[in-house]
This record gives C-alpha cells, structure tokens and sequence, in this order.
C-alpha cells in the first residue's frame, strides 16, 4: 500500500479486510463443516468395511463352535465341559435370552444386533437353526484390533488438512476477487477527491488573494457590499477546502509540534472570520487570556477553524458568538438553533449534519475528533436546543482537567 | 402307596388328639411337620408317578425326549408351554422326535391329568433334565 493513500482509503481497506475477514470465518466454518461431514461418512464406510472383513471371520469361528455345540448336545451329560477356542470367547443364550453358558470378557451383549463394538471388543450374534443345548443365540467376541481405526483416522486427518488448505485459498482467491471492483471504485472516488481537491488551491489563493488587493475606496459602495459578499463566499469555500485537503491528502503527514501561542492562533483564525460573522450580523463576544499549547499549528488551526465557522454557520441572523480562552480551555458558545439530545452523541460522527438545511459536508467535526483524540485532549459539546451550543475543548495536560 | 398311607395315619393321631389340650401344640406342630414333608415327597413325586412309569413301560428315554424338545424349544417357558400342548393333544406333525422314532414306537395317548399337575410334572422334568448350571 503507497504512502499515498488517504486516511478515508485507508479506513474503506480496514472495513474491507474485516470483511473479508469475516467472510473467510464463515467460509472457513462451513468448509471444516464439510470436511467434518465427509469424514465422518468415510469413517463410516471404513468401519463398515472393518465390520464385514470380522463378520466373515466371525462367522466361520460360529460354525466351529456350533458343530461343538452339536457334538455336545448328543453327548449330553455325559460330556459336560462348554468346547473353548483360543481364538476367541463366546457364550449361548436361550430364546428366553436367559444365560446358556458365558466365556465373554464384556457382558454387555446386545442380542438384537449381528455385529457390534462394545467395550474394546467386538461382539458377533449368530442365531441357531438347531437349539443345541437348548441355545439359541451363540455370541462369538474377540477383541478389536485398531489398527483400522487409526490408519482412517490418520487418513481423514491428512486429507482434512490438505482440503482445508486448499479450500480456504480458493475462498481467498474469491474474496478477492469479489471486492475487487468495489474497492477499485472506492480508490478512484478517493483518487478523484484528491485531485479535485489539489485543483482547487491555486485559484482558491488567488481568489483570495485579488480579494484582499481590491482597495475598497476606490470602488462604489455597491461594488463594495458585493466584495464583501464574494470575500464571505471565498473564506467558506476555503475553509471547506482545508477541511477536504486535511481530510484526504495531508492525513498521512507526519505533524510537527511546536510551542503555540493559542491567544495569538484564535485572534488570528477569528480576524479570518470577521467578515463571515459580519455578514451574518453576529456579535462577537471575546474573553482572551494568553495560552500555549505544544502541538501542530496545521492540526490546532483545523479545530478552531471547525469551531468558529460551524458558530457562525449555525447561528441565527444577528446572533451572538461567545469565544473564551483559559490556560487550558477554549470555549466557543453560539446563540444558534442548538441540537437535539438524539442528535448530539453523534455530531462528532462523520457526516452528521445538525439540520438539513445547513450546508457542508460533515467533515468538520470528525476531523476536530480525530485531531483531539491525536493529542489524547476532550471535547464536549452541551446543547439547548432552541438556545445554542458551547463547544468546550480542555487541552491543558492533554485534557486531563475538566 | 408308602405316602398315601403316612397322611392316613396323621389324620388318625389328629383325631385322638383331640380331646387331650395339653398335648394340642405339640401335636399340631408334628402334624405340620408331617403334612410338608408328604407335600414335598409327593410333588418330587409328581413326575415320577405321571411320566416315568409310562416311559419306561414305552422304552422311551426321558433324557432323549427331552434333548430333542430342547433343540426345539430352547427355552424353559417355552419348552413348557409347547410340551403341555402336545402331550395334551400329540400329532405326528407337532412332534419334536422324528418321523422314524414315531414310526417305531407310535404316538403318544393324549394325557388326561389336571392342568397343576402337568405343569408341577414339566416343572420338575426341566429342572431334572436341563443343562443350564449343569456345563463347566
Ligand atoms: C401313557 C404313556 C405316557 C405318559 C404318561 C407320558 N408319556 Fe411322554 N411319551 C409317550 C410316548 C409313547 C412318546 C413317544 C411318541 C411321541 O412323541 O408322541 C412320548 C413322547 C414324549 C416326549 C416327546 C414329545 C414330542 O414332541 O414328540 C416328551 C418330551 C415326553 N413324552 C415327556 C413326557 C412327560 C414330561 C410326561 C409327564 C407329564 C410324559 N411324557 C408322560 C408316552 C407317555
């Protein structure tokens, strides 16, 4: 990412990463969902397939063990010792599922299954055609051998993981491709902002300049009430124009702090504004007491500015603007229309306007936060509505007086 | 015969019993004494009398009949039932011996005796007769 790049641009890249982010979350649940899903179905099928190699086996164990059966049933009682094989237990159940006989290990049988897992072992139940000594069921067990289960539970673990892997960079693949025209529009918005923006210094200044040039004794009291107007005009747009410079293409500067002289930076931003607030009929009210503060005269000059023209700008025709300075403390109270209590959390928002019928763009304010919040320092606004705003910001020892 | 004539016998000593109080308890208990010990012979009895005379006047092993109806009976309930049917109402095709035994020695006569001591008979033939507790 260049240098270049606004704090807007900046701000739409981190709301993209998170999005992306979240998508990527959510993908990837739903992927080791799937992967969980059909590895479970190949477990599955691997110990079906590990049940019917020992159903096969087990099978010919209880073949054995009922032709034993059969030879013991006709030699009854004389031969009474239940045949045993080495190879595996086993154990006779009646119809009644009443014990025959038992040699098993675990007794937890299950009669209504052929074959099962049960403890470390696996149980097969044969049912007899010939009730040899009076059995029914013959259960034949031996114990599992796992040698199945772990070479399957390594294979879901290699091709799980491989799967993921894989499955996650095509989901980032898409994600990106899927934001991909969005936040190229939203560069060549920003783009096209910083352009403008630059575009409109050089004749900003000399609007402003010849402004200033123009002796106002040599020209008709008409002519004059019209440059007054058309100075009110060229200090709005600048303002704005400070505030979109800031905004997009000085936000990446580093800020140089030096020692202020606040007295001396508010007489100076309010001589800039005389004409606005004369030509709103405002009086000025002024209570200065010398002030310093160490930080960036660019940054310090935004938040006034922001304050004073937003005074003006929202006050009423012939209105009062009340501006105190303390060692740690600007006031600036307007006697305008006020904000209401919904509104008033939020002013400090980006593009939140007071009322609709007010221009700007909103800017202002969130660019005041920003700056405050750099330099750790408080702002509050205490609104009536109906009455006006005081805008209060505490920067002695970064805003750690109230 | 032998047990017949024991109860007999005790009802004659109750009788002279009966006017001498003194001796009634002792009496009485002897009686009881006596009364379950012909209770107990007479029904390990009951089996012997209705069933073996008859199998051994047939030549038919009781052992065998039973091996056969185990193969297919099983269980001990089951057997029961089954046998109390088809000793009540034998038929060649209810038969759990085979064509060539029945051929040989003929069906068996339906058994007339009480329901109680058929089943007090199949009692004492199962436990007689059954492997369960009987393999090592
Ligand atoms: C009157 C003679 C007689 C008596 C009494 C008798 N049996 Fe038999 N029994 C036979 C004969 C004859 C057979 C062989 C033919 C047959 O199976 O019907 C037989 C067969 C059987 C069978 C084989 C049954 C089958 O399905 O074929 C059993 C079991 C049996 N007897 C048990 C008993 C028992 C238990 C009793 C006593 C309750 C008993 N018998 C009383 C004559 C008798």
């Amino acid at each position: 990412m260049s240098a270049s790049k606004s704090r807007a641009t900046n701000t739409f890249l981190r709301s993209e990463r998170k999005s992306l982010f979240r998508f990527l979350g959510v993908y990837a649940l739903l992927v080791m969902l799937l992967i969980g899903l059909v590895g479970y179905f190949y477990y599955q099928s691997q110990e079906k397939l590990a049940f019917s190699a020992y159903r096969i086996k087990l099978m010919e164990y209880a073949t054995d063990q009922i032709k034993r059966l059969h030879y013991l049933h006709d030699h009854f009682p004389e031969r009474a010792t239940y045949p045993r094989d080495d190879r595996f237990e086993s154990a006779i159940y009646d119809l009644e599922y009443v014990p025959i006989f038992s040699t098993l290990h675990e007794t937890r049988i299950n009669l209504e299954e052929e074959i099962y897992r049960v403890g470390d072992r696996i149980q097969f139940v044969k049912i007899l055609d010939n009730y040899y000594l009076g059995a029914k069921y013959l259960i034949i067990e031996v114990p599992e051998d796992t040698e199945w289960f772990v070479a399957t539970l390594r294979t879901i673990e290699g091709y799980g993981l491989g799967a993921l892997v894989l499955l996650m960079l095509i989901g980032l693949y898409l994600a990106r491709l899927f934001v991909r025209p969005m936040r190229h529009s939203i560069l060549l918005l920003d783009q096209f902002i910083k352009d403008t923006t630059h575009e409109l210094n050089t004749p900003l200044s000399a609007i402003l300049a010849n402004i200033e040039s123009i002796d106002p004794e040599g020209i008709s009291d008409t002519n004059a009430r019209r440059l007054g107007r058309i100075n009110v005009a060229a200090r709005t747009v600048s303002t704005l124009y400070e505030d979109l410079k800031f905004a997009t293409l000085e936000q990446e500067k580093e800020t140089e702090d030096t020692g202020l002289d606040m007295d001396v930076l508010v007489r100076s931003r309010l001589e800039f504004f005389e004409i606005l607030m004369q030509s709103k009929k405002l009086t000025l009210e002024t209570d200065i007491a010398p002030a310093t503060l160490r930080a960036d005269r660019r940054l310090i000059e935004r938040v006034v500015d922001n304050l004073l023209s937003n005074a003006i700008k929202y006050n009423h025709r012939g209105g009062t603007i009340r501006v105190r300075l303390t060692q740690r403390r600007l006031e600036v109270a307007d006697t305008g229309i006020g904000i209401t209590p919904e509104v008033l959390p939020h002013i400090f928002e980006r593009y939140t306007r007071f009322n609709e019928s007010e221009g700007g763009f909103g800017i202002g304010l969130s660019i005041v936060r920003r700056i405050v919040d750099h330099y750790g320092m408080e702002i509050k606004a205490i609104s009536n509505e109906g009455e006006g705003t005081v805008f209060v910001l505490l920067f002695g020892h970064n805003g750690n007086e109230k | 015969m032998r047990y017949t004539k024991r109860v007999g016998c005790a009802t004659a000593h109750h009788q002279n019993t009966r006017n001498q109080n003194g001796v009634q308890q002792h009496t009485l208990r002897g009686l009881m004494a006596i009364l379950l010990i012909t209770a107990t012979l007479s029904a390990q009895d009951t089996f012997d009398r209705v069933c073996v005379t008859c199998h051994i006047e047939q030549k038919i092993s009781l052992r065998q009949t039973f091996m056969n109806a185990l193969l297919v009976y099983s269980g001990r309930e089951n057997m029961k039932a089954g046998l109390k049917y088809f000793l009540r109402h034998p038929r060649r095709d209810s038969s759990v011996m085979g064509e060539a035994f029945l051929d040989k020695y003929g069906l068996a006569k339906p058994l007339t005796i009480d329901d109680a001591t058929l089943d007090e008979a199949l009692d004492i033939y199962w436990k007689r007769y059954t492997v369960q507790g009987k393999l090592h």
